[in-house]
């Protein structure tokens, strides 16, 4: 196996997230989104976000692209891509500039972001055309290049194939081809296979660790499944209640998670344990983030909280090379 | 002692393409007091078994046996005074409330229409000791759904299938709509009510490594056929199955040092007009020429089986 650690040393950041502070209005209250959320993607590294429904694991990615809500407060922080704070360009900009031939996204549910009346080679030529070369045969050419890129079986038929008539897998498939026509070299993915069955699923991460391997690609992916995470990531990071628990090497991070939250999250998947008497669960449940909870959001269900956890939030602290713990007692964590 | 038996069911339905088969000829049996975990990929008719056993859509042809009594051409009525013997938990716990009831409103509808209770504080005791059970509170009857989490509204759901103190459950994906933090805690509470109901189960899931944790025995579906039966345990330690093999290659493990392999390349065929032969043959590394024109019977002992002409004949 590749020494992860030594390479990750060399790698450069690509997409460094800073200090993020993100509030939602909305009629019940002030929803506190995103709470110093620091996040840096290293250049051909597959990063993992992983936490639970609303820890803010999909805010912080649209923020990064500028495709917040029109109710979303930016409070604070730096989203620095080569060197330039996102959050400072305009519209334009970001989307004559970054989206698209910088970062692209993947959604959950590929068939509501293919459109329903252009076959998939037709989408995937619109990519090319504006990014690669507008003569239509030499368009229609590297369109079949791309599908081949993501393995799709036959991709002459796949280009004349409307998405209705494409499997998930395959949309999913059409929907990277589209991105690599973008020759991005940021891709978010935001829970990309969560639709897809195990088979696959398979196979569609299998696509994604070549192009990682073989193009240097950096992905940001976003899921809620340990499992996944644990295939494909070199380092990952849990948010919870938007906040940041812990970032770390994917095999430090399972092997010796230092977060109550992230131990609680690791000992709840099943797979790790193997019967129902030995899972184990977190008390409660996610918190709401019109009231978060004050200090250490995680502290109404950690076993480990104190006096302080309530009042002091945490600092995301370096216990040991590229491993980040925003705990007050990590050390006593087991 | 068997609680539910199936014997060659089939769930046919019709649609502009032709015929769609859904459930395609399973025989299976659910034995007191276990759980059956059923796995499969999308489309491969769990979800249709679950409601077929259960009535809840007529079977196109074959045998459904509850507790021993053929029910499958059983009328509304008897079927009716069934219900309370079996029930069903489904996915999305939002969609299976009524917004303007209350969890009271909920349990009683039930106890209400199968005259389960005398007088008003025999029921409240038993809502109470239901709800206990799953871990809510007496002041959670005041509820309504909107007021409870995702995995307090799911644990209504399960109270109220249980109310009638049911010997048989399907519980259809019953946390993939939930975190995993609040899964392991309806897992939990679901193998404790099971000992104290004495009721059995028939999970069904996509997530394989789910089942393997709650269900005793497994039957793994591909395209409205049983593919292969047998000890949970058994399975996963041998599986053998061509398809059962690989689907467990492909399930990501939550360990950096186990990786998934991609065995199975292709799609799943459409359950519309099926392959003729086995419905595994055209993904199958396997294969024979046998396996394109028969349909291999599911076939083995000591609870064993599989339907595989290569692999069966061996098992036999």
């Amino acid at each position: 196996m590749v020494d992860i650690t030594n390479e990750v040393g060399r790698k450069r950041p690509l997409l460094e997230i800073k200090d993020l502070k993100l509030d939602f209005l909305t009629e019940e209250g002030t929803v506190k989104a995103l709470d110093n959320v620091n996040i840096t993607v290293k250049k051909g590294e597959i990063h993992g976000l992983i936490g639970e429904t609303g820890c803010g694991k999909s805010v912080t990615s649209l923020t990064t692209l500028g495709l917040l809500d029109d109710n979303a407060r930016i409070r604070g922080g730096e989203v620095i891509y080569k060197g330039k704070d996102l959050l400072k360009m305009d519209e334009n900009t970001l989307r004559q500039k970054v989206r698209g031939n910088e970062i692209s996204m993947i959604f959950q549910n590929p068939s509501t972001s293919l459109n329903p009346v252009y076959t998939a080679g037709e989408q995937i030529r619109e990519s090319v055309v504006i990014y690669q070369s507008d003569d239509k045969k030499e368009a229609q050419k590297l369109v079949l290049d791309e599908l081949d890129r993501v393995k799709l079986p036959d991709p002459e038929d796949v280009y004349d194939k409307y998405p209705h008539e494409l499997s998930g897998g395959m949309q999913q498939r059409v929907m990277i081809a589209m991105m690599l026509a973008c020759d991005s070299n940021l891709l978010i993915a935001d829970e990309p296979t969560t639709a897809l069955d195990v088979s696959i699923q398979a196979q569609f991460l299998k696509v994604l660790q070549e192009l990682k391997e073989s193009e240097g690609l950096s992905i940001l992916y976003i899921t809620h499944d340990m499992a996944v995470i644990s295939e494909i990531c070199d380092v990952v990071t849990v948010m919870y209640g938007g906040q940041i628990a812990e970032t770390a090497d994917v095999s430090d991070l399972f092997n010796t998670p230092k977060h109550p939250y992230t131990i609680g999250l690791i000992h709840s998947v099943p797979g790790v344990k193997e019967s129902i008497e030995e899972f184990e669960t977190i008390p409660g449940t996610v918190p709401r983030l019109i009231n978060p909870p004050s200090g250490c959001r995680f502290h109404p269900r950690c076993e480990y909280a104190r006096e302080i956890c309530k009042k002091e939030k945490p600092n995301l602290e370096e216990i040991e090379k590229n491993h980040y713990v925003a705990c007050h007692f990590w050390e006593e964590v087991e | 002692m068997n609680i539910v038996e199936t014997k060659n069911l089939k769930k046919f339905f019709e649609s502009k393409k032709g015929t769609v088969k859904a459930v395609n000829g399973v025989s299976l049996n659910v034995i007191k007091g276990e759980v059956l975990g059923i796995v499969g990929e999308s489309g491969c008719g769990k979800t249709t078994l679950g409601r077929t056993i259960l009535k809840l859509i007529h079977p196109t042809s074959g045998k459904i046996f509850f507790d021993g009594t053929d029910i499958t051409d059983l009328d509304g009525k008897n079927m009716r005074k069934l219900r309370k013997k079996m029930n069903v938990v489904f996915q999305d716990p939002v969609s299976s409330l009524n917004p303007q009831m209350t969890v009271y409103d909920h349990l009683n509808r039930p106890l209400e229409i199968h005259n389960m209770v005398d007088s008003e504080d025999e029921k409240i005791r038993r809502m109470v000791d239901i709800l206990n059970t799953m871990g809510l509170k007496a002041e959670h009857l005041i509820r309504y759904p909107h007021e409870l989490s995702g995995g307090q509204k799911q644990r209504v759901c399960i109270a109220r299938a249980l109310c009638l103190e049911p010997d048989f459950l399907v519980l259809d994906e019953p946390t993939s709509a939930l975190d995993v933090s609040v899964q392991s805690k309806i897992l939990k509470l679901l193998d404790r009510a099971k000992e104290k109901f004495d009721v059995s189960y028939m999970f069904i899931s996509h997530n394989i490594n789910l089942v393997r944790a709650i269900s005793d025995r497994l039957g793994v579906m591909y395209l409205g056929k049983l593919v292969e039966v047998g000890k949970t345990g058994d399975i996963f330690e041998n599986p053998k199955h061509p398809y059962t093999k690989a689907l467990f290659k492909s399930v990501p493990q939550p360990d950096p040092d186990k990786k998934v392999e991609a065995p199975l390349t292709g799609q799943v065929p459409s359950p519309v007009n099926p392959p003729e032969g086995c419905a595994f043959e055209p993904r199958c590394p396997y294969k024979e020429t046998i396996c394109e024109r028969e349909s291999p019977d599911l076939i083995g002992s000591y609870g064993r089986k599989i339907a595989c002409h290569v692999f069966g004949k061996r098992e036999s």
